[in-house]
C-alpha cells in the first residue's frame, strides 16, 4: 500500500467509525420515523387527521409543522424536562438497569446487516455527480487506489446468530422493568412479555433453519450474495422464493417477539394500564418506546435482508443490469452502491408500513390464544416447513 | 497492551466479579444478575479469542435463555422467606475443603501452564487460535462438525454431570427441609 500521511489503518478505522455511525443513525432515524408514521398511519386509518400542532412559527406569520413532524420533537423536549416519577418502593438498581437491557439490544443488532455491497472510494468518487467534492476524490485516487469495504459494520462469520443473541437479550428489560417497578400491574406486564418472547423466539429461530439449510450459511453478507444469484435465469433466488411459508411464519413470530399489535399483551393499555413500564416516567418512558420502534424498524431490516435479497436489486451487478433477455446497461460504480443503498432503504420503509398497517387493522389476541397459537400453530409449522425443506434439499433440490 | 489482550482482562475480572456477585449477594436477583454478567463475560471471552460460535451459543442458551428461566423462577418465589437469605448449608464444611483442594489443583496448572515465562500475561498465542485457520476456527461449520464427532463423548456426559448436580441439589434441599421438621 501506497505509504501517504494517512495510513491504511487510520482510513480503515475512519471508515468503520463513519459506517457504524451512520448504521446507528439510520434505526435512530428510523424509530423517529416509526413513532411519527405511528400516529400519521393510524390517523388516516381511522380517518383523524392526525398530530399537526406542534409548529414551529417562522416569520410572516406562517408555521412549520412538516405534516407533524415537529410534534417528535415537541415530545423529546416534553419527556426530558418532565418530573422523574419513581415509584415509592422501588428497586433502584434493577429499575435502571432495565431501560440498558431494552434499549441497547434494541440499536446494536443492525450492526451485523450489510446496507450495500463493496465500495470503492476510488472509483465511488469518480461519478460525475460527486466529483465536485473537494479532496476526497484525489486523496484515494493518488493514496489508495485499491482500498475497498463492505457497507457493513461487522462482518461476523455468525451474523445471523449473533442477531438472535443479543436481541434474546432484550427479554431482561421486560422482566427487570415489571419487576422492579413493585406494582402489580408492571408485574403482570413483565411476566406477560417475558413468557411471550420466550414462547415465539423458539418459532422464529426454527422458522429460520430452513432458509440456513438452503444457503448453508450463518454469515449475513454469504446470505445476501447467495439470493443475489438467479434461478432459470431470471429468477432471484431471494428467501421470499425459496421459502415462502417460512416467511410468514418468521413474519408472525417476529411481531409477536417484539410484542406489537396484535400481540402487544404486555402493555395491553385496556386492561394492565402500559404494561412493564407504567411505573417509568419521562425521558426512561420514551427510550422503552423508543426501543420498541427501533427493533419493529429491526424486524423490517432483518426481513427485508433474508427473505428480499437485502441491498440487492434484480439483475443489478457490479457493473450494471444484466437483463435476463441478455441486454446490458452499465452503470458507474457509485450509482450501482447508491441505488443498492436505495432498494435497501425501500424495502425497509415498506415493511415498516406493512407492520403499521397490521398494527391499526386487527384487534388484540387474548392471551390463552396467544400461547396456543405460539405452541401450537406456529411451532409445528414451522418444524414442518424445517422438515419439507430439508427433504427437498437431500433430494436435490434448489 | 494490545487491545484485545486489554479487553480479554476487562472480560475476566467482570466474570470473576459477576462470579463473587453471585456468591455474596443478598437478593436473588442481584445474584442472578451477577451470573448474567458473569456469563457475558465469558461469551466476550469466547470472541476474542476467535471462538465465535461458541460466544453466540454462550449468549443464546445461557444468557437467553437459562437465565431467563431462573429469573422467572426468582420473580415467582417468595423472596421473603427466610429459607433464602440462609448463606450455606449444613454440606458446607464437606464442599469447602473440596472446593480448596480444586483451587490449590487449578492454581498449580496455572502455574506450570505460565510459570517461567515472562510474558505469560500479555501473550496469549498459546491460548488464541492458530493463525493459519483462524478465518474457520470460530465458524458454525467447523464447531458443529467438532461437536457431533470430537467431543460428542464430552458434550453428552457433561450433561449427565447437570444431571448429577440437580440430583445433589434436590437432596441438599430436603436434608434442610428435613432437619426443620425435626426442629
Amino acid at each position: 500500500m501506497e505509504s501517504s500521511f494517512l495510513g491504511i489503518n487510520t482510513v480503515n478505522f475512519i471508515t468503520s467509525f463513519l459506517l457504524a455511525t451512520a448504521v446507528f443513525l439510520f434505526m435512530f432515524m428510523m424509530g423517529a420515523l416509526m413513532s411519527w408514521s405511528e400516529r400519521k398511519q393510524s390517523a388516516v386509518l381511522q380517518d383523524r387527521i392526525g398530530a399537526n400542532r406542534a409548529s414551529i412559527p417562522l416569520p410572516g406569520g406562517k408555521k412549520l409543522a412538516l405534516w407533524g413532524f415537529i410534534n417528535n420533537l415537541a415530545d423529546a423536549i416534553k419527556t426530558l424536562v418532565k418530573e422523574d416519577f419513581k415509584p415509592r418502593a422501588y428497586d433502584f438498581l434493577m429499575y435502571n438497569l432495565a431501560i440498558f437491557f431494552a434499549f441497547v439490544p434494541a440499536t446494536i443488532t443492525a450492526a451485523v446487516v450489510p446496507f450495500a455491497g463493496v465500495l470503492k472510494p476510488a472509483e465511488f468518487f469518480q461519478a460525475w455527480y460527486l466529483k465536485w467534492i473537494p479532496w476526497l476524490p484525489e486523496f484515494f485516487t493518488n493514496n489508495l487506489p485499491d482500498f475497498s469495504f463492505r457497507v457493513q459494520v461487522a462482518d461476523l462469520n455468525v451474523g445471523l446468530l449473533f442477531i438472535f443473541a443479543i436481541s434474546g437479550l432484550n427479554i431482561f428489560g421486560a422482566i427487570l422493568a415489571g419487576w422492579s417497578s413493585n406494582n402489580k400491574f408492571s408485574m403482570m406486564g413483565g411476566m406477560r412479555g417475558a413468557s411471550q418472547m420466550i414462547s415465539y423466539e423458539i418459532s422464529m429461530g426454527i422458522s429460520l433453519l430452513g432458509l440456513i439449510f438452503i444457503y448453508q450459511q450463518v454469515d449475513i453478507w454469504e446470505l445476501v450474495q447467495a439470493q443475489r444469484e438467479l434461478a432459470w435465469g431470471w429468477l432471484p433466488k431471494w428467501g421470499i422464493f425459496l421459502q415462502p411459508f417460512a416467511f410468514f411464519l418468521f413474519l408472525f413470530a417476529a411481531i409477536a417477539e417484539n410484542k406489537r399489535m396484535p400481540f402487544d399483551l404486555p402493555e395491553a393499555e385496556s386492561e394492565i394500564i402500559s404494561g412493564y413500564f407504567t411505573e417509568y416516567s419521562g425521558f426512561k418512558m420514551l427510550l422503552f418506546m423508543f426501543a420498541e420502534f427501533i427493533t419493529i424498524a429491526f424486524v423490517a431490516v432483518i426481513v427485508s435482508t433474508l427473505f428480499f435479497g437485502g441491498y440487492s436489486v434484480p439483475y443489478l451487478m457490479a457493473d450494471g443490469f444484466h437483463w435476463p433477455w441478455g441486454g446490458f446497461t452499465q452503470l458507474s460504480h457509485a450509482t450501482v452502491v447508491i441505488m443498492e443503498i436505495l432498494s435497501f432503504t425501500l424495502k425497509v420503509f415498506f415493511f415498516c408500513w406493512l407492520l403499521q398497517q397490521m398494527r391499526w387493522s386487527l384487534p388484540r389476541f387474548r392471551y390463552d390464544q396467544l400461547m396456543k397459537l405460539g405452541w401450537k400453530i406456529l411451532l409445528p409449522l414451522s418444524i414442518l416447513n424445517l422438515i419439507v425443506t430439508i427433504v427437498i434439499v437431500a433430494l436435490g433440490g434448489f | 497492551m494490545d487491545f484485545n489482550i486489554l479487553m480479554y482482562i476487562v472480560f475476566g475480572v467482570v466474570a470473576i466479579a459477576g462470579g463473587l456477585v453471585l456468591l455474596f449477594a443478598k437478593h436473588p436477583i442481584r445474584g442472578a444478575m451477577g451470573l448474567l454478567a458473569s456469563m457475558v463475560a465469558l461469551a466476550g471471552m469466547y470472541a476474542i479469542l476467535q471462538a465465535h460460535s461458541i460466544a453466540i451459543f454462550q449468549l443464546i442458551i445461557y444468557a437467553g435463555a437459562i437465565m431467563v428461566l431462573i429469573i422467572y423462577f426468582i420473580m415467582l418465589l417468595d423472596i421473603k422467606s427466610e429459607d433464602y437469605l440462609k448463606p450455606f448449608s449444613k454440606l458446607f464444611w464437606i464442599g469447602a475443603p473440596i472446593l480448596a483442594l480444586l483451587a490449590i489443583f487449578f492454581i498449580y496448572k496455572l502455574y506450570t501452564a505460565i510459570g517461567g515465562k515472562p510474558n505469560a500475561f500479555s501473550d496469549l498465542s498459546s491460548v488464541a487460535a492458530p493463525e493459519q485457520s483462524v478465518q474457520d476456527f470460530g465458524g458454525i461449520k467447523i464447531f458443529s462438525k467438532n461437536l457431533l464427532t470430537k467431543y460428542l463423548f464430552a458434550f453428552e456426559y457433561v450433561s449427565t454431570l447437570l444431571f448429577a448436580a440437580i440430583v445433589a441439589v434436590i437432596s441438599i434441599v430436603q436434608l434442610d427441609w428435613k432437619g426443620r421438621k425435626n426442629e
